[in-house]
């Protein structure tokens, strides 16, 4: 047999790693769990398309309202409902300018590019009834709708989570005070606060964002609450807490990380919902005052006379549909990949 | 579990004192009063006021308006119907507006738990597709424009449907404000049907029941739509809201005499009293569902009835 | 592509019917004289006393008769009435009612039922919105002090001298007093069936008495369908065509124009964008209005606005011209004075407001004209530029901004800040006087120019016109000796007409006419222009 006697480790061979060393350790397991859910993400092919769907709208949003050589709101009374006319299809026939109209006493079809003269015009999506071209106002709506929506959905973030994780987090009183109070607000249809609201408040982008945030703060904070207490009992929770690790370090080191997939996915989704109820309340004439635009008001002015000239419905309606799509979409990634 | 309930009921009736509070002191808020009919002056405004108490302070308007309230006396609507005492108003509104949500609400839920079951159970691509493009639709579009689409071409173009609410014909003519209000419900029904029953397909005890060699159907039957059904009771309740918003522009669209028009009239033309009524209607009746489907799931679920929901 | 009266295919939902197990009822076959009638907006009453609303008063017009009415040519004839004196100083005017009149139980109709419906107008508890007509429309007598419960009711000056005489004393003369009692609000009422019935008074369809055309039989307050049968006890029952009428509401208006193409209504009222559906369709009938609609300026607490050049120069930058052609379209024409043409005759017989021109000078679009008369008034008040806000409902929001992007483009150094409110709000708003600029659209009560200059009077509203000398002006044409001297009390009106325009006091911008879709068969439709509502008596339709 091998008489070489096992070597038997002693007290001195164990030293404390460097806390450099522990601290790039750490780092580099979080951000290859960070770097796994990117990638999970990203080889999800709808979750892609959500993004560039995002990506482009938002762009669009920046640039649009400049790029079609008109302006959002240059009134020309004369110009006033022409149809789209698009420079390459013109040529071809289709989106010409010119439109059908189903008159009562029958259709007629008419080209008012042809009738005004204007034959090296071109409004993509046509004018609306102040001959205002509807490109530029389209886009200009959908980063007003936009801008509503992402500060309504930050704000309820920044309460929402607040509350949520303190909450959870310290439980005890302080949680059933805490859940009794959202328990009540939450009680309270949306419908029904917003509406209100908007009666009281003066009409205007403000107002709009503070009632989303009023009816909105309290489903992120029940979300943000729920993941704590499950994140409170993990191991390594535990495990920072009998190292003595403090309740900002516990909340915003070792819990909120693991909350953020969850959060994104009901931004994701909030977002989208804010458009949704802005739309609402200009079709309910609750919305933003006449003069700014938004897909709201460009939703439910179009909407008001599709019958007579329904492109001003249709690009309103697509951009809003593709927001939605898109939010959704991204949604459904994040959840899948941080599950 | 007497005593969840009780605690639930408790919460309920705290929760609608305060939305009286809040309706109340937010109505305090609103700009101009009921009567400023250009035509009328100050003195014979002051005396229309002092008719209705609105000349009272705050407090005992909210004390008077509460005790109202226990007699069943919504308050009357001074100018959207002259006069009217608002319960005169709801009376013959409220069951069709009920009658309509319900309906969607069944109509949308069962199409949904049928597409999402469907699409969970027998992974084809057409139906996929299908349950793909459904929730999307579901989701992405509002439902007055779905209700638009379905006046122009199957009301206006095809004549097949009534474009107007007529009480003649209550069934027919509610088929299409129905059709729209359910799309959305629907689409959210079917995806949360999809995920718990592909949850539930997935778990060790629908393995364990097929590795016992019970046949598809009955593990689908017995186990899997079973355990998946429950969950989504909870999401009937989050939709009634929006069943809620829906309604305010669709009843207006198809001309239904229901409650979701009264509640636009009503904020067209400044009428306080109806719009307070109206929304502590909604909120009662939301307050009332969440109440049931609680105790419902308490009923339910042994775990909600032991520890609370956390 | 005609699409009216094409049949129903069901085929497809008969099957989806079938399978929720109810069939809808079937409708009844007397379709030949039935008519199907679209409302914007359900009645805010029945009751002919309280209304204050031309979508109102448009339902009442079906059931209510009242002394006098106008024809479908807009001539004032006796209705109830047979004839009727005044008095010379113009304060008492005496009623002769026709023979055998009745209500629709059958009861005879007397000339207390009048007396009583005054005193119902006139009583705090009853809290009539329309009481103004009787205080200051016309003054009957003890009204003002019946109105702030200075008086029991039972002192207002009308009384019954018999069963078929009404007299009716005012305080000041009223030589509009037969057009005025064309409002459905001066239609008689029945004490002992009132009493009868109580609080359910024109409440629900059996709770009424009806002295009109029609009788309805169903109703419910804030209806979406009210349905209407010929009333036999009419006095002109016999020359009464359609034997039921429904009037359906449809709030949303291209729903309305998708009944009324698939023959769901046979009428129906065409609003906004719209109307350009229906252009150079035979079937459309635009129905002109006793309508203004302008530009109230606030003259008390704005410096600026205190100045003529500068309300001068806002005036002349609008196109009206262009607005009515391109925006607008059917049914408005643009104005540059204060009475619209048609509704008022001179005594010699020619139109009083007949020559469209006449004050163009004060108001008509000149951009170089109102850019001068700016630079002016902007130079004698010392500033380089002003802000204004422009007060509008939100149901005019177009309008608004068209006008309030030619202003700033023909006005440098103005900055218009838009104010839209809804349109209880906007009410509100122009009572108490804040706001700089605020749009009205104003319908006549009563055939007179008198309907429209009283609203630059300082007892109509907080901040306006307010000048002594058109005040004077204004009460010299309501005074006695005028009264009766009608050649005189012209003249004032179109003095006082002439101030407004040369002072550049308001901004008128057009009038309006009412567009209807009337299917081709159905004749007699007609719209008043007073705001009296319908005139139902000649319709008929073809039987087919």
């Amino acid at each position: 047999m091998n008489n070489e006697t096992a070597y038997i480790p002693v007290k001195e061979d164990f030293v404390l790693a460097p806390p450099e060393l522990t601290r790039s350790a750490v780092k580099e397991s979080i951000g290859g769990v960070k770097h796994e859910t990117v990638r999970r993400f990203f080889s999800n092919k709808s979750s892609v398309l959500g993004v560039v769907i995002i990506c482009l709208l938002v762009l669009l949003a920046i640039v649009g309202p400049y790029i079609s050589g008109h302006s959002y709101d240059d009134q020309d009374l004369t110009r006033a409902n022409l149809a789209p006319r698009v420079p390459v299809l013109a040529s071809a026939g289709i989106l010409d300018g010119s439109e059908a109209v189903p008159m009562t006493s029958g259709y007629i079809t008419d080209n008012k590019y042809d009738e005004l003269g204007l034959t090296n015009e071109y409004y993509l999506f046509g004018t609306d009834k102040l001959g205002r071209d509807m490109f530029a106002r389209c886009f200009m709506g959908l980063r007003i709708s936009l801008i509503i929506a992402f500060a309504a959905t930050a704000i309820n973030l920044l309460i929402g989570m607040n509350y949520g994780i303190i909450s959870g987090y310290f439980g005890g009183v302080t949680d059933i005070i805490m859940q009794r109070i959202v328990d009540i607000i939450g009680s309270i249809p949306t419908l029904v606060v917003v509406t209100l609201l908007m009666l009281v408040l003066k009409p205007g982008m403000g107002s709009i964002m503070f009632a989303l945030m009023l009816s909105g703060w309290f489903e992120m904070s029940l979300i943000a609450r729920s993941e704590v207490l499950k994140v409170k009992q993990l191991e390594y929770v535990q495990a920072a807490k009998t190292m003595g690790a403090g309740h900002l370090h516990l909340i915003f080191r070792e819990i909120v990380p693991n909350i953020v997939g969850k959060l994104v996915t009901q931004i994701m989704l909030s977002i989208p919902s804010a458009v949704f109820l802005e739309a609402f309340l200009s079709f309910v004439g609750l919305g933003m005052p006449a003069g700014t635009c938004s897909l709201g008001t460009l939703l439910s002015d179009g909407f008001a006379n599709a019958l007579l000239h329904p492109y001003k419905l249709i690009p309103p309606a697509i951009i809003m549909i593709l927001l939605m799509v898109g939010c959704h979409l991204v949604a459904e990634g994040v959840k899948k990949a941080t599950e | 579990m007497l005593k969840y309930i009780g605690k639930r009921l408790l919460i309920s009736v705290i929760t609608l004192l305060v939305i009286l509070l809040i309706l109340f002191l937010l109505l305090q808020l609103m700009p101009g009063s009921p009567f400023n009919d250009e035509k009328l002056s100050p003195e014979q405004v002051a005396q229309l006021k002092e008719k209705y108490g609105l000349d009272r302070p705050v407090i005992e308007q909210f004390f008077r308006y509460i005790v109202n309230m226990l007699r069943g006396d919504l308050g009357v609507s001074y100018s959207l119907s002259a006069n009217t005492p608002i319960t005169e108003l709801l009376v013959n509104r409220f069951p069709i507006t009920v009658q309509i949500g319900l309906a969607s609400m069944i109509v949308g839920t069962f199409s949904g738990l049928v597409l999402g079951f469907l699409t969970a159970f027998f992974r084809n691509k057409v139906l996929n597709f299908i349950y793909g493009l459904f929730t999307l639709l579901g989701i992405a579009v509002p439902s007055y424009i779905f209700a638009m689409f379905f006046s122009y071409f199957l009301g206006y173009r095809v004549d097949m449907l009534p474009l107007l609410y007529d009480f003649r014909t209550p069934i027919l003519s509610t088929v299409m404000p129905i059709m729209a209000m359910s799309f959305g419900v629907m689409s959210v029904i079917a995806r949360f049907a999809k995920a718990e029953a592909s949850d539930v397909m997935k778990s060790d005890y629908v393995l364990f029941a097929k590795c016992q060699g019970l046949p598809n159907g009955t593990v689908i039957m017995k186990y899997v739509l079973k355990n998946s059904l429950m969950p989504v009771i909870t999401v009937v309740a989050s939709l009634l809201v929006s069943l809620l918003t829906g309604s305010l522009v669709i009843e207006r669209m198809f001309s239904v005499p229901g409650v979701g028009g009264l509640l636009t009239s009503a904020i067209d033309s400044n009428d306080y009293s109806v719009v307070i009524a109206l929304s502590f209607i909604y909120s009662a009746l939301y307050i009332v569902v969440m109440l049931l489907l609680d105790i419902l799931y308490c009923i339910i679920d042994p775990r909600v009835r032991l520890g609370g929901r956390d | 592509m005609d699409r009216r009266g094409m049949k129903k295919t069901v085929s497809v939902l008969l099957s989806l019917v079938m399978m929720t197990g109810v069939l809808g009822g079937c409708s009844s076959d007397s379709v030949n004289t039935e008519l199907n009638i679209a409302l914007n907006d359900s009645p805010s009453t029945v009751d002919p006393q309280l209304t204050y609303e031309i979508n109102t008063n448009n339902v009442i017009s079906f059931f209510v008769a009242t002394l006098y009415e106008y024809t479908p040519d807009h001539e004032l004839v006796p209705c109830l009435a047979e004839s009727s004196e005044v008095s010379d100083d113009g304060l008492i005017y005496t009623f002769h009612l026709k023979e055998g009149l009745k209500w629709s139980d059958g009861r005879p109709l007397l000339a207390e039922d009048f007396v009583f419906a005054m005193q119902r107008l006139a009583d705090p508890d009853v809290g009539s919105n329309s009481v103004y007509l009787i205080t200051d429309s016309c003054m009957v007598k003890n009204a003002r002090e019946i109105n702030t419960g200075k008086m029991p009711v039972n002192e207002l000056g009308v009384r019954a001298l018999d069963d078929r005489t009404l007299i009716v004393e005012l305080e000041a003369p009223c030589p509009y007093f037969r057009a005025l009692v064309t409002l459905p609000n001066f239609s008689p009422c029945c004490e002992d069936y009132y009493h009868v019935v109580g609080e359910d008074y024109a409440k629900r369809a059996d709770t009424m008495l009806y002295a009109g055309p029609y009788i309805m039989d169903r109703y419910e307050p804030l209806a979406m369908q009210i349905h209407l049968t010929k009333n036999p006890y009419y006095l002109n029952a016999d020359n009464i065509s359609i034997e039921g009428i429904t009037l359906q509401v449809i709030n949303a208006n291209q729903q309305a124009v998708m009944c009324y193409e698939s023959g769901v209504v046979d009428i129906t009222q065409i609003t906004g964008e719209l109307t350009e559906l229906t252009e150079g369709d035979p079937e459309l009938h635009v129905y002109p209005q006793a309508m203004l609609s302008f530009i109230d300026i606030n003259h008390g607490t704005n410096p600026a606005l205190k100045n003529r050049n500068i309300r001068m120069a806002l005036s002349k930058s609008i196109d009206r011209v262009s607005l009515v052609e391109n925006l607008l379209r059917t049914g408005y024409s643009s104005i540059t004075r204060i009475i619209p043409p048609g509704f008022y005759k001179d005594p010699d017989g020619s139109d009083f407001a007949g020559d469209r021109t006449m004050y163009d000078e004060y108001a008509v679009y000149d951009t170089d004209e109102a850019k001068r008369l700016w630079e002016l008034g902007l130079s004698e008040l010392g500033i380089s530029s002003l802000t204004l806000n422009f007060v509008y409902a939100t149901t005019s929001g177009d309008v608004a901004e068209a006008i309030c992007a030619q202003m700033e483009k023909a006005l440098p150094g103005l900055k218009i800040e838009l104010k839209p409110v809804p349109r209880k709000e906007h009410s509100r708003i122009r009572m108490s006087g804040d706001f700089d600029m605020i749009m009205v659209g104003w319908v006549a009560d009563y055939s007179d120019p008198t309907a429209f200059l009283s609203c630059f009077l300082s007892t109509d509203h907080t901040n306006s016109y307010n000048d002594p000398d058109y005040e004077a002006l204004i009460e010299r044409c309501q005074s006695a000796e005028v009264a009766n001297n009608n050649e005189e009390r012209v003249n004032l009106m179109h003095r006082a007409e002439e101030m407004l325009m040369e002072d550049a006091a308001v901004i008128p911008l057009w009038t309006v006419g009412r567009s209807y879709l009337v299917h081709e068969g159905v004749e007699g439709f007609r719209l008043t222009p007073t705001g009296t509502g319908f005139v139902v008596t000649g319709l008929t339709k073809e039987v087919r």
